[in-house]
Protein backbone atom coordinates (compact mmCIF):
# COMPACT_ATOMS: atom_id res chain seq x y z
CA UNK A 1 0.00 0.00 0.00
CA UNK A 2 1.35 3.10 -0.60
CA UNK A 3 1.65 5.90 1.92
CA UNK A 4 -1.75 7.28 1.17
CA UNK A 5 -3.52 4.40 1.56
CA UNK A 6 -1.67 3.42 5.11
CA UNK A 7 -2.93 6.58 6.38
CA UNK A 8 -6.84 6.63 5.06
CA UNK A 9 -7.05 2.60 6.51
CA UNK A 10 -5.40 4.31 9.91
CA UNK A 11 -7.75 6.83 9.70
CA UNK A 12 -10.98 4.52 8.94
CA UNK A 13 -9.65 1.86 11.11
CA UNK A 14 -8.89 4.67 14.36
CA UNK A 15 -12.82 6.21 13.35
CA UNK A 16 -14.38 2.82 12.98
CA UNK A 17 -12.86 2.23 17.26
CA UNK A 18 -15.15 5.09 17.66
CA UNK A 19 -18.30 4.60 15.90
CA UNK A 20 -18.07 1.26 14.20
CA UNK A 21 -19.18 -0.12 11.11
CA UNK A 22 -20.09 3.95 10.36
CA UNK A 23 -16.49 4.82 9.80
CA UNK A 24 -16.69 2.18 6.82
CA UNK A 25 -19.80 3.35 5.28
CA UNK A 26 -19.07 6.74 4.95
CA UNK A 27 -15.87 6.22 3.50
CA UNK A 28 -17.23 4.52 0.70
CA UNK A 29 -18.73 7.55 0.16
CA UNK A 30 -15.03 9.54 -0.65
CA UNK A 31 -14.49 9.96 -4.27
CA UNK A 32 -11.19 8.42 -5.57
CA UNK A 33 -10.91 5.98 -2.71
CA UNK A 34 -11.71 1.88 -2.89
CA UNK A 35 -12.12 -0.08 0.16
CA UNK A 36 -12.42 -3.68 0.36
CA UNK A 37 -12.61 -3.23 4.74
CA UNK A 38 -13.13 -7.24 5.52
CA UNK A 39 -9.31 -7.86 4.09
CA UNK A 40 -8.48 -4.36 5.43
CA UNK A 41 -7.63 -3.50 1.57
CA UNK A 42 -8.00 0.69 1.04
CA UNK A 43 -6.89 1.80 -2.62
CA UNK A 44 -6.24 5.13 -3.06
CA UNK A 45 -6.03 6.97 -7.01
CA UNK A 46 -5.89 10.49 -7.81
CA UNK A 47 -5.05 13.07 -5.84
CA UNK A 48 -4.34 11.18 -2.52
CA UNK A 49 -4.32 14.71 -0.31
CA UNK A 50 -7.56 15.11 -1.57
CA UNK A 51 -8.95 12.10 -0.97
CA UNK A 52 -7.16 12.10 2.91
CA UNK A 53 -9.18 15.42 3.27
CA UNK A 54 -12.47 14.84 1.70
CA UNK A 55 -12.53 11.49 4.15
CA UNK A 56 -11.80 14.01 7.47
CA UNK A 57 -14.53 16.42 6.25
CA UNK A 58 -16.71 13.15 5.89
CA UNK A 59 -15.69 12.57 9.58
CA UNK A 60 -16.12 16.03 10.15
CA UNK A 61 -19.73 15.85 9.35
CA UNK A 62 -20.49 13.67 11.93
CA UNK A 63 -18.19 14.77 15.23
CA UNK A 64 -17.15 18.10 14.60
CA UNK A 65 -13.68 19.45 15.15
CA UNK A 66 -13.03 16.17 17.40
CA UNK A 67 -13.17 13.75 14.21
CA UNK A 68 -10.33 16.07 12.83
CA UNK A 69 -8.29 15.72 16.06
CA UNK A 70 -8.83 11.72 16.17
CA UNK A 71 -7.45 11.42 11.98
CA UNK A 72 -4.53 13.70 12.68
CA UNK A 73 -3.32 11.44 16.14
CA UNK A 74 -4.46 8.14 13.49
CA UNK A 75 -2.02 9.89 10.76
CA UNK A 76 0.59 11.49 12.78
CA UNK A 77 3.32 8.22 12.18
CA UNK A 78 3.00 8.57 8.99
CA UNK A 79 3.26 12.04 8.44
CA UNK A 80 6.94 12.18 8.00
CA UNK A 81 6.68 9.66 5.08
CA UNK A 82 4.69 11.81 3.14
CA UNK A 83 6.64 13.33 -0.04
CA UNK A 84 7.69 17.31 1.15
CA UNK A 85 4.72 19.74 0.36
CA UNK A 86 2.42 16.88 -0.10
CA UNK A 87 0.36 17.05 3.64
CA UNK A 88 -3.33 16.72 3.34
CA UNK A 89 -4.73 20.55 4.63
CA UNK A 90 -6.85 18.60 7.02
CA UNK A 91 -3.89 17.39 8.97
CA UNK A 92 -1.68 20.35 8.78
CA UNK B 1 -41.70 0.78 5.80
CA UNK B 2 -38.18 2.24 5.88
CA UNK B 3 -35.91 3.15 9.04
CA UNK B 4 -36.91 6.55 9.33
CA UNK B 5 -40.51 5.89 9.85
CA UNK B 6 -39.56 2.91 12.11
CA UNK B 7 -37.51 5.77 14.53
CA UNK B 8 -40.53 8.32 14.10
CA UNK B 9 -43.38 5.41 15.06
CA UNK B 10 -41.27 4.30 17.82
CA UNK B 11 -40.38 7.83 19.23
CA UNK B 12 -44.55 8.41 18.79
CA UNK B 13 -45.04 5.50 21.05
CA UNK B 14 -43.04 6.65 23.53
CA UNK B 15 -44.43 10.02 24.02
CA UNK B 16 -48.52 8.64 23.49
CA UNK B 17 -46.96 5.86 26.21
CA UNK B 18 -45.35 8.59 28.87
CA UNK B 19 -48.10 10.89 28.15
CA UNK B 20 -51.03 8.73 29.04
CA UNK B 21 -48.80 7.59 32.73
CA UNK B 22 -48.73 11.64 32.87
CA UNK B 23 -52.37 12.01 32.69
CA UNK B 24 -52.67 8.90 34.83
CA UNK B 25 -50.42 10.48 37.43
CA UNK B 26 -52.14 13.79 37.90
CA UNK B 27 -55.42 11.79 38.54
CA UNK B 28 -54.29 10.41 40.75
CA UNK B 29 -52.46 13.09 42.76
CA UNK B 30 -55.12 15.99 41.63
CA UNK B 31 -58.39 14.59 41.28
CA UNK B 32 -58.22 11.25 43.52
CA UNK B 33 -55.91 12.59 46.23
CA UNK B 34 -56.56 9.58 48.31
CA UNK B 35 -54.54 9.69 51.58
CA UNK B 36 -53.61 6.31 51.39
CA UNK B 37 -50.37 6.73 49.53
CA UNK B 38 -50.74 2.63 48.60
CA UNK B 39 -53.88 2.35 47.62
CA UNK B 40 -54.40 0.45 44.29
CA UNK B 41 -54.28 3.25 41.70
CA UNK B 42 -50.62 3.98 43.16
CA UNK B 43 -49.88 0.76 43.21
CA UNK B 44 -50.76 -0.23 39.62
CA UNK B 45 -48.74 3.03 38.94
CA UNK B 46 -45.86 2.78 40.46
CA UNK B 47 -45.68 -1.16 38.79
CA UNK B 48 -46.24 -0.42 35.17
CA UNK B 49 -44.69 3.01 34.02
CA UNK B 50 -41.24 1.14 33.78
CA UNK B 51 -42.51 0.15 30.46
CA UNK B 52 -41.03 2.89 29.42
CA UNK B 53 -37.59 2.13 29.97
CA UNK B 54 -38.53 -1.17 29.08
CA UNK B 55 -38.63 0.87 25.50
CA UNK B 56 -35.92 2.50 26.26
CA UNK B 57 -33.48 -0.19 26.61
CA UNK B 58 -34.73 -2.07 23.46
CA UNK B 59 -34.08 0.61 21.29
CA UNK B 60 -31.02 1.41 22.63
CA UNK B 61 -29.59 -2.06 22.01
CA UNK B 62 -31.18 -2.08 18.55
CA UNK B 63 -29.40 1.39 17.94
CA UNK B 64 -25.85 -0.20 19.77
CA UNK B 65 -25.86 -2.94 16.84
CA UNK B 66 -25.93 -0.05 14.24
CA UNK B 67 -22.59 2.13 16.02
CA UNK B 68 -20.66 -1.74 16.05
CA UNK B 69 -21.94 -2.50 19.53
CA UNK B 70 -19.39 -3.37 22.08
CA UNK B 71 -16.80 -3.39 19.43
CA UNK B 72 -17.33 0.92 19.27
CA UNK B 73 -16.93 3.48 21.81
CA UNK B 74 -20.41 4.97 20.93
CA UNK B 75 -21.66 1.10 20.78
CA UNK B 76 -20.54 0.67 23.99
CA UNK B 77 -22.24 3.97 25.33
CA UNK B 78 -25.11 2.62 23.88
CA UNK B 79 -25.16 -1.05 25.06
CA UNK B 80 -24.86 0.06 28.35
CA UNK B 81 -27.12 2.77 28.55
CA UNK B 82 -29.87 0.56 27.27
CA UNK B 83 -28.43 -2.36 30.12
CA UNK B 84 -28.89 0.72 32.73
CA UNK B 85 -32.56 1.20 31.68
CA UNK B 86 -33.55 -2.77 31.65
CA UNK B 87 -31.38 -3.06 34.77
CA UNK B 88 -33.95 -0.52 36.85
CA UNK B 89 -37.07 -2.16 35.08
CA UNK B 90 -35.87 -5.46 36.42
CA UNK B 91 -35.46 -3.57 39.67
CA UNK B 92 -39.44 -1.88 38.83
CA UNK B 93 -40.52 -5.64 38.77
CA UNK B 94 -38.53 -7.43 41.82
CA UNK B 95 -40.52 -4.85 43.77
CA UNK B 96 -43.53 -5.12 42.08
CA UNK B 97 -43.09 -8.84 42.84
CA UNK B 98 -42.38 -8.31 46.61
CA UNK B 99 -45.57 -5.97 46.89
CA UNK B 100 -48.16 -8.30 44.69
CA UNK B 101 -47.21 -11.88 44.92
CA UNK B 102 -44.98 -12.17 48.02
CA UNK B 103 -47.66 -9.94 49.64
CA UNK B 104 -44.67 -8.06 51.79
CA UNK B 105 -42.63 -5.05 52.81
CA UNK B 106 -39.61 -4.43 49.97
CA UNK B 107 -36.86 -5.54 51.62
CA UNK B 108 -33.59 -3.58 51.73
CA UNK B 109 -31.41 -4.41 50.71
CA UNK B 110 -33.20 -6.91 48.26
CA UNK B 111 -32.76 -8.45 44.79
CA UNK B 112 -34.29 -5.10 43.13
CA UNK B 113 -31.20 -3.08 44.76
CA UNK B 114 -28.98 -5.62 41.90
CA UNK B 115 -31.33 -4.16 39.13
CA UNK B 116 -31.09 -0.46 40.58
CA UNK B 117 -27.60 -0.12 41.79
CA UNK B 118 -26.41 -2.18 38.60
CA UNK B 119 -28.20 0.45 36.74
CA UNK B 120 -25.94 3.19 38.60
CA UNK B 121 -22.66 1.53 37.40
CA UNK B 122 -24.08 0.75 33.94
CA UNK B 123 -24.73 4.28 33.53
CA UNK B 124 -20.76 5.34 35.12
CA UNK B 125 -19.58 2.90 32.20
CA UNK B 126 -21.66 4.36 29.51
CA UNK B 127 -21.29 7.54 30.28
CA UNK B 128 -17.38 7.62 30.49
CA UNK B 129 -17.42 5.43 26.83
CA UNK B 130 -19.74 8.46 25.91
CA UNK B 131 -17.11 10.80 27.25
CA UNK B 132 -14.71 8.97 24.90
CA UNK B 133 -16.33 8.99 22.04
CA UNK B 134 -17.01 12.55 22.42
CA UNK B 135 -13.16 13.47 22.64
CA UNK B 136 -12.16 14.43 26.37
CA UNK B 137 -9.00 13.23 25.73
CA UNK B 138 -7.87 16.33 24.02
CA UNK B 139 -9.54 18.59 26.05
CA UNK B 140 -6.64 17.95 28.52
CA UNK B 141 -3.86 18.88 26.26
CA UNK B 142 -5.38 22.87 27.96
CA UNK B 143 -4.20 22.86 31.62
CA UNK B 144 -7.30 24.77 32.87
CA UNK B 145 -9.72 21.54 31.47
CA UNK B 146 -7.37 19.01 33.40
CA UNK B 147 -8.36 21.10 36.62
CA UNK B 148 -12.28 20.86 35.71
CA UNK B 149 -11.58 17.05 35.04
CA UNK B 150 -10.30 16.67 38.54
CA UNK B 151 -12.22 19.08 40.34
CA UNK B 152 -15.25 18.35 39.55
CA UNK B 153 -15.80 14.89 40.25
CA UNK B 154 -14.23 15.91 43.46
CA UNK B 155 -16.87 18.44 44.42
CA UNK B 156 -19.99 16.46 43.07
CA UNK B 157 -19.01 13.19 44.99
CA UNK B 158 -17.76 15.74 48.48
CA UNK B 159 -21.93 17.59 48.22
CA UNK B 160 -23.22 14.17 47.68
CA UNK B 161 -21.52 12.60 50.30
CA UNK B 162 -22.27 15.81 52.94
CA UNK B 163 -26.16 15.69 52.18
CA UNK B 164 -26.80 12.39 51.89
CA UNK B 165 -24.69 10.99 54.30
CA UNK B 166 -23.10 13.44 57.05
CA UNK B 167 -23.50 12.03 60.66
CA UNK B 168 -24.70 8.26 59.11
CA UNK B 169 -24.74 6.02 61.40
CA UNK B 170 -22.56 2.60 60.58
CA UNK B 171 -24.23 -0.54 60.96
CA UNK B 172 -21.95 -3.72 60.28
CA UNK B 173 -23.34 -6.41 62.43
CA UNK B 174 -24.75 -8.30 59.85
CA UNK B 175 -24.66 -9.24 56.11
CA UNK B 176 -27.44 -7.74 55.42
CA UNK B 177 -26.71 -4.75 57.43
CA UNK B 178 -23.12 -4.83 55.42
CA UNK B 179 -24.95 -4.54 52.26
CA UNK B 180 -26.92 -2.08 52.96
CA UNK B 181 -24.34 0.48 54.67
CA UNK B 182 -22.36 -0.09 50.73
CA UNK B 183 -25.54 0.61 49.24
CA UNK B 184 -26.14 3.92 51.30
CA UNK B 185 -23.05 4.81 50.35
CA UNK B 186 -22.95 3.29 46.59
CA UNK B 187 -26.06 5.17 45.83
CA UNK B 188 -25.43 8.64 45.97
CA UNK B 189 -21.77 8.54 45.19
CA UNK B 190 -22.00 6.06 42.09
CA UNK B 191 -25.20 8.90 41.00
CA UNK B 192 -22.95 11.50 41.69
CA UNK B 193 -19.80 9.55 39.44
CA UNK B 194 -22.10 9.60 35.97
CA UNK B 195 -23.36 12.87 36.49
CA UNK B 196 -19.86 14.18 36.92
CA UNK B 197 -18.66 12.47 33.54
CA UNK B 198 -21.88 13.75 32.23
CA UNK B 199 -21.09 17.42 33.24
CA UNK B 200 -17.31 16.80 32.55
CA UNK B 201 -17.89 15.26 29.02
CA UNK B 202 -20.09 18.57 28.39
CA UNK B 203 -17.47 21.50 29.53
CA UNK B 204 -14.78 19.63 27.81
CA UNK B 205 -16.03 18.85 24.67
CA UNK B 206 -18.48 21.86 23.83
CA UNK B 207 -16.14 23.41 21.69
CA UNK B 208 -14.70 20.47 20.05
CA UNK B 209 -17.57 18.73 19.43
CA UNK B 210 -19.90 19.10 16.26
CA UNK B 211 -21.28 17.79 13.31
CA UNK B 212 -24.89 15.76 12.84
CA UNK B 213 -24.15 14.12 16.06
CA UNK B 214 -23.51 16.83 19.06
CA UNK B 215 -27.40 17.13 19.21
CA UNK B 216 -27.37 13.45 20.20
CA UNK B 217 -24.66 13.00 22.14
CA UNK B 218 -25.99 16.55 24.40
CA UNK B 219 -29.39 15.06 24.37
CA UNK B 220 -27.99 11.91 25.93
CA UNK B 221 -26.29 13.98 28.54
CA UNK B 222 -29.17 15.65 29.20
CA UNK B 223 -31.15 12.60 29.81
CA UNK B 224 -28.40 11.54 32.33
CA UNK B 225 -28.89 15.07 34.19
CA UNK B 226 -32.76 14.18 34.25
CA UNK B 227 -32.27 10.60 35.56
CA UNK B 228 -29.39 12.50 38.07
CA UNK B 229 -32.35 14.44 39.73
CA UNK B 230 -35.35 11.59 39.60
CA UNK B 231 -32.23 9.18 41.40
CA UNK B 232 -31.88 12.61 43.86
CA UNK B 233 -35.56 13.53 44.69
CA UNK B 234 -35.80 9.79 45.49
CA UNK B 235 -32.70 9.52 48.04
CA UNK B 236 -33.73 12.52 49.57
CA UNK B 237 -37.48 11.55 49.79
CA UNK B 238 -35.93 7.83 51.37
CA UNK B 239 -33.90 9.98 53.29
CA UNK B 240 -36.63 12.79 54.67
CA UNK B 241 -39.67 10.62 55.07
CA UNK B 242 -40.69 7.43 52.73
CA UNK B 243 -41.30 7.67 48.94
CA UNK B 244 -44.34 5.97 47.86
CA UNK B 245 -45.69 4.97 44.52
CA UNK B 246 -47.27 7.15 41.89
CA UNK B 247 -45.67 10.38 44.18
CA UNK B 248 -43.29 12.68 42.90
CA UNK B 249 -39.99 10.55 42.50
CA UNK B 250 -42.14 8.29 40.45
CA UNK B 251 -43.24 11.11 37.77
CA UNK B 252 -39.37 12.16 38.04
CA UNK B 253 -38.38 8.79 37.22
CA UNK B 254 -41.32 8.55 34.46
CA UNK B 255 -39.74 11.83 32.80
CA UNK B 256 -35.90 10.19 33.29
CA UNK B 257 -37.14 6.76 31.72
CA UNK B 258 -38.94 9.02 28.50
CA UNK B 259 -35.96 11.02 27.98
CA UNK B 260 -33.45 8.64 27.55
CA UNK B 261 -35.58 6.19 25.71
CA UNK B 262 -36.27 9.29 23.20
CA UNK B 263 -32.25 10.03 23.59
CA UNK B 264 -30.99 6.31 22.37
CA UNK B 265 -33.55 6.08 19.78
CA UNK B 266 -31.91 9.37 17.89
CA UNK B 267 -28.95 7.24 17.19
CA UNK B 268 -31.11 4.33 15.16
CA UNK B 269 -30.83 7.00 12.51
CA UNK B 270 -29.15 10.36 10.72
CA UNK B 271 -28.65 11.54 7.35
CA UNK B 272 -25.57 12.91 5.63
CA UNK B 273 -25.95 14.80 2.82
CA UNK B 274 -23.55 12.52 0.50
CA UNK B 275 -22.44 14.67 -2.71
CA UNK B 276 -23.61 11.96 -5.89
CA UNK B 277 -21.08 12.74 -9.12
CA UNK B 278 -23.86 14.88 -10.18
CA UNK B 279 -24.12 16.64 -7.29
CA UNK B 280 -20.17 17.71 -7.02
CA UNK B 281 -21.43 19.79 -10.24
CA UNK B 282 -24.16 21.68 -8.36
CA UNK B 283 -27.18 19.41 -9.78
CA UNK B 284 -27.77 17.16 -7.18
CA UNK B 285 -27.42 15.32 -3.78
CA UNK B 286 -28.72 11.83 -2.41
CA UNK B 287 -29.14 11.54 1.44
CA UNK B 288 -27.43 8.39 3.18
CA UNK B 289 -29.72 6.97 6.34
CA UNK B 290 -28.01 4.06 8.79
Amino acid sequence: MDIYSQIVERIIKQQESIIGPIAIEQAEHVHNLKINWSKHDVAVSGDGSKVIDDLVEKYKELFGKISVEVCKEAAQPFIGHLPAGKLPKSLA
Amino acid sequence: MNQKARVGLFKILVLATSSVFVVWWLYINIVLRSPDHNNINNQIFGATYGIISLFGGLAGLVASKKWGGRKSLVGRALMFFAIGLLAQEFGQITYSYYTYVSKIAIPYPSIGDIGYFGSVLFYIYAAWQLAKAAGIKFSFKDRSKKIIATILPLILLTASYLFFLRNYQFDFSSLKASLAVFLDFGYPLGQAGYIAIALMTYLLSKNLLGGIMKKKILFVLFALLIQYIADFTFLNAAKTGSPFPAGANDLMYLIAYTVMALALNSFRVFSIPHKTEESAAGTNSATGEV
